[in-house]
């Protein structure tokens, strides 16, 4: 046997380490390089971003944050697989392989590890690329914020910062090699763990922090947010540290002194489990709460901003499309610049050529006309509805009629119109939150039909026109003839056209790249923190495979196996998610009293989609467990 | 414990030597065959016939390699034989499902081994404990046979500490409180003693043999003539078959002398006689 062939079959021999080391090496590499792809996209770095340079700066910061996340991860994982590997090391050492060797060889091999990770987490990356593009813009309802191409300095940038980042690590892991004698290091596989203290004290303190910061950030006002924010993620921070590393511990001991309650089937096993990995697993869960705070709160904020959004405008259009037909060439508006006049014929055309028969289709007459305000100079235009046109529409909408703003004046001085003037015809303003729809162009009243008729019309700008309010069953989802529509009536006429159809259209082209980049962070950290307990799990999987051998000589049933094995993760995949979920409720709580609106239902809907990312991270890595434990034979 | 009538029933007659004593354990024609299907194949047991009576301390000695592992395994049932059955109690454990199995290896056998297989996250014990915590008997019941196994093994003072802070005597005879907590039928043990200091070996045996008196059944395979010398009989296999057979008279020692005559003659275990301490 060659020494090549040694080395071989020890890579094959531990073929479940390398490859816990090499996924999760890949998977760094495939999460910096989806984020550094997406902000050096020449569509991102010279598209429109809502907040600008804020935003560029927010998420360059995040990708520092995503490296030093990789950095932290791979030095975890290349620790855990180095230790995993003591006994080989020792009997190498045993062999006659100096200490220099053998730091040679591990640099080699991480060396040639990381070449491997970088070239297939790249590869990777870019296959995602597609994937997620896809993805989001199938969720915004965006052909494409962003193309899918490949970008060079990305990959670049990827390449170079993993290589320097790995080196380090190589150093880093090395220089722990070495220092312990042979012994030392062919035993320290079987080295039992050390019973975990915690301190009773640091438990209550971390439990007070998080309260204290619970209570700062739902009582603070609104002036006071800016100032409170930073010492109550501080202290809140710290304390999730604390109640992980101490709090978890002292409430194991309590149930463990429980007797009735612990001696009792796999509940022994879990909970000493559990107790023990605690404080090796404290730091990171704690990491994997605070993040995912984070990441709830942010993605729970941008949610929050897209759905008031969304809601104002479907409070200001209630109708899919409403457009104004004018009598042919009778004022200043009625001459189009470019493009065919819309009329409700081609709209009509178009609905039957989808085959979608409208939930609304009425028109009114409306009049336009110039007036003036009382007391200002310049004249604008002014559009009437007389108040039997008023209440049949309302009621075509299903509005109340009755509902309307407090009256105004308007009357007639010197021949000219004047709004808000001290007596005259009494006029109600139509406004979107009372009650009908509005053209953006210019004010609405309604006038008793009799005054209505009682202005004269002649020598004055004047423009009759209709009205037309379209809405059909699947408008909200921008579908087949929402995009006819949008397309060759309303952007290629002249028409003043408006509605929920042509405004949300209106905001996706100008916030697109920034509801784009939102999305894309947020899914980003949801998977990685999912992702990051499924591979600290895979670090285990070997200790647990000794374990579970163990027990089954004893008779261990697989069902009780299969039972231990769900408590234990899902406890891990839990924890985290139940501590963070309620920071972030807290925090945008707190957002709510800042931006006054109720956001629970959006809070309740954000928390939602994470936890269930997290229940498939679980089911993943239970079925990874247990197929992995299964007995060889 | 569903009681899995044994359909084929073998005509093979069992060949015993403890006279009247019920069967507590009973091997008939157990084979062995490893290796794959046109491959070369290694039969590391051949026909192997069994018997076990109540009350009976079994030491099956041999060689590396004789087969005396793999005996062990297929009667542990962790392991399934290429031909013949195992019998605990009467109940034959082929065409158990794998909970039956289990839940029959829990109460039914108990198991001793070489590297204690303690687990390193419980105390004393819940080591010890354990078959019971896991089939849900009451607490108070739990703590009555934990008192009464631990007086016997004197290891009451220990329960708190953990496995690694106990000498390895120490964590053997927790071990020996685990398999008997249960009640089993037969304790199996595996190189008990290949793990501890001579000390710490006589011990252990002790306490095998007092367990013994009180009318355990233990089945031990070992290379270890010391400790086999424990035994009141001996069974010897070689190359996957039954060799010889001794049993034990009153004297210990004399048994002692007489089972390393016996492994000379059997030959092949120089070796094993030079490592084992005497």
């Amino acid at each position: 046997m060659t020494f090549r062939q040694l080395a071989l079959s020890n890579v094959r021999g531990s073929a479940l380490r390398y490859a816990a080391f090499f996924l999760s090496s890949v998977f760094s590499v495939l999460l910096f390089f989806l984020y550094a792809q997406f902000i050096l996209h020449p569509d991102v770095t010279s598209g429109y971003m809502y907040g600008g340079e804020t935003t560029r700066v927010v998420l360059t910061v995040c990708l520092v944050l995503v490296a030093v996340f990789a950095f932290f991860f791979v030095l975890y994982s290349s620790g855990a697989f180095l230790r995993a590997r003591n006994r080989e090391f020792g009997l190498l050492t045993l062999m006659g392989t100096t200490r220099g060797q053998l730091r040679r060889l591990i640099w080699l091999e991480n060396l040639i590890l990381s070449l491997a990770a970088i070239v297939v987490g790249i590869g990777l990356g870019q296959l995602f690329a597609k994937l997620f593009l896809m993805g989001i813009s199938r969720v915004l309802g965006l052909e494409a914020a962003i193309r899918f191409m490949f970008v060079p300095n990305a990959a670049l940038l990827t390449a170079v910062a993993f290589l320097v980042l790995f080196q380090v690590v190589s150093l880093v892991s090395t220089a722990r090699i070495g220092g312990q004698d042979v012994v030392e290091l062919m035993r320290a596989a079987r080295r039992p763990r050390a019973v975990p203290r915690a301190s009773l004290w640091l438990a209550l303190l971390g439990a007070l922090l998080i309260a204290a910061g619970y209570v700062v950030a739902l009582n603070v006002d609104q002036a006071g947010v800016v100032v409170a924010f930073l010492p109550v993620v501080a202290t809140v921070v710290v304390g999730t540290y604390l109640l992980f590393g101490h709090a978890s511990v002292k409430l194991l001991e309590l149930f463990r002194r429980a007797d009735t309650r612990y001696l009792h089937g796999t509940r022994m096993l879990v909970v000493s489990q559990l107790l023990f990995r605690a404080r090796d697993n404290a730091r990171l869960l704690a990491t994997i709460a605070t993040l995912s705070a984070v990441v709830l709160a942010a993605a729970g904020s941008f949610y929050i901003f897209t759905r008031q959004l969304a809601e104002t405008t479907a409070l200001a259009f209630p109708q899919a499309i409403t457009f104004v037909e004018r009598v042919e060439g009778a004022g200043p508006l009625a001459s189009p610049d470019h493009g065919e006049p819309l009329t409700h014929q081609l709209i009509d055309a178009r609905f039957a050529e989808h085959g979608v028969t409208p939930t609304l289709r009425s028109s009114t007459e409306i009049h336009e006309l110039r007036y003036r305000r009382s007391g200002a100079a310049g004249t604008s235009w002014l559009t009437l509805v007389a108040e039997s046109e008023y209440q049949a529409l309302a009621r075509s909408g299903g509005f109340d009629p009755s509902e309307r703003g407090s009256p105004t004046f308007i009357a007639l001085e010197d021949g000219e119109l004047v709004l808000g003037a001290e007596e005259g015809m009494e006029a109600w303003p139509v406004t979107p939150d009372v009650s009908l729809p509005v053209v953006v162009l210019s004010d609405w009243y309604v006038l008793a039909d009799a005054d209505l008729a009682a202005i004269p019309v002649a020598g004055r700008e004047y423009q009759p026109a209709e009205l037309w309010l379209y809405d059909w069953p699947s408008s909200d989802r921008y579908d087949a003839l929402g995009v006819d529509l949008y397309e060759h009536m309303v952007a290629a006429s002249s028409v003043d056209s408006s509605g929920s159809l042509v405004v949300n259209r209106m905001v996706r082209e100008v916030f697109g790249l920034s509801m784009f980049a939102g999305l894309f962070v947020s899914l980003l950290f949801f998977i990685g923190a999912g992702s990051l307990i499924y591979f600290k799990l895979f670090t285990e999987l070997e200790g647990d495979r000794r374990l579970f051998g163990r027990l089954r000589r004893l008779g261990i049933t697989p069902a009780e196996t299969r039972r231990t094995v769900t408590l234990q993760i899902a406890m891990i995949f839990l924890l985290p998610f139940a501590v963070g979920g309620l920071h972030a409720a807290v925090a945008l709580g707190a957002l709510g009293t800042l931006v006054m609106a109720n956001v629970v239902q959006y809070t309740l809907i954000v928390i939602g989609l994470f936890a269930l990312v997290q229940t498939g991270f679980f089911l993943l890595t239970r079925w990874t467990y247990l197929r992995a434990l299964r007995p060889a034979r | 414990m569903p009681a899995a009538p044994n359909s084929s029933t073998n005509p093979r007659v069992i060949h015993s030597s403890t006279g009247g004593a019920p069967a507590v354990l009973e091997a008939a024609g157990l084979t062995k065959v490893y290796g794959a299907a046109g491959g070369s194949t290694h039969t590391a047991l051949d026909t192997f016939d069994l018997r076990v009576g109540q009350g009976e301390f079994l030491g099956v000695m041999g060689p590396s390699g004789s087969g005396k592992s793999t005996l062990l395994n297929l009667l542990a049932t962790i392991d399934t034989p290429t031909a013949g059955s195992v019998r605990v109690g009467g109940v034959d454990p082929a065409g158990m499902s794998a909970k039956q199995l289990a839940l029959f290896r829990r109460r039914q056998l108990g198991f001793v081994f070489q590297e204690f297989n303690l687990l390193d996250t419980l105390t004393v014990r819940e080591n010890i404990l354990l078959p019971l915590v896991l089939d849900k008997v009451k607490l108070p019941e739990m703590n009555q046979r934990l008192k009464a196994v631990t007086e016997r093994l004197g290891i009451g003072e220990l329960l708190e500490r953990r496995p690694f802070e106990i000498s390895g005597g120490q964590q053997q005879r927790v071990a020996i409180a685990r398999a008997i907590i249960p009640g089993p039928a037969v304790v199996l043990a595996d190189e008990l003693t290949g793990n501890l200091d001579s000390k710490s070996a006589l011990d252990v045996m002790n306490t095998l043999q007092g367990l013994n008196d009180d009318g355990v059944t233990v089945v031990m395979v070992t290379h270890d003539p010391f400790a086999a010398s424990f035994c009141k009989r001996i069974v010897f296999i070689k190359d996957g078959a039954r060799f010889s057979e001794m049993t034990r008279g009153a004297n210990r020692q004399t048994f002692f002398q007489q089972v390393l005559d016996s492994l000379s003659i059997m030959g092949g275990a120089k070796d094993d006689l030079q490592a084992a301490r005497a």
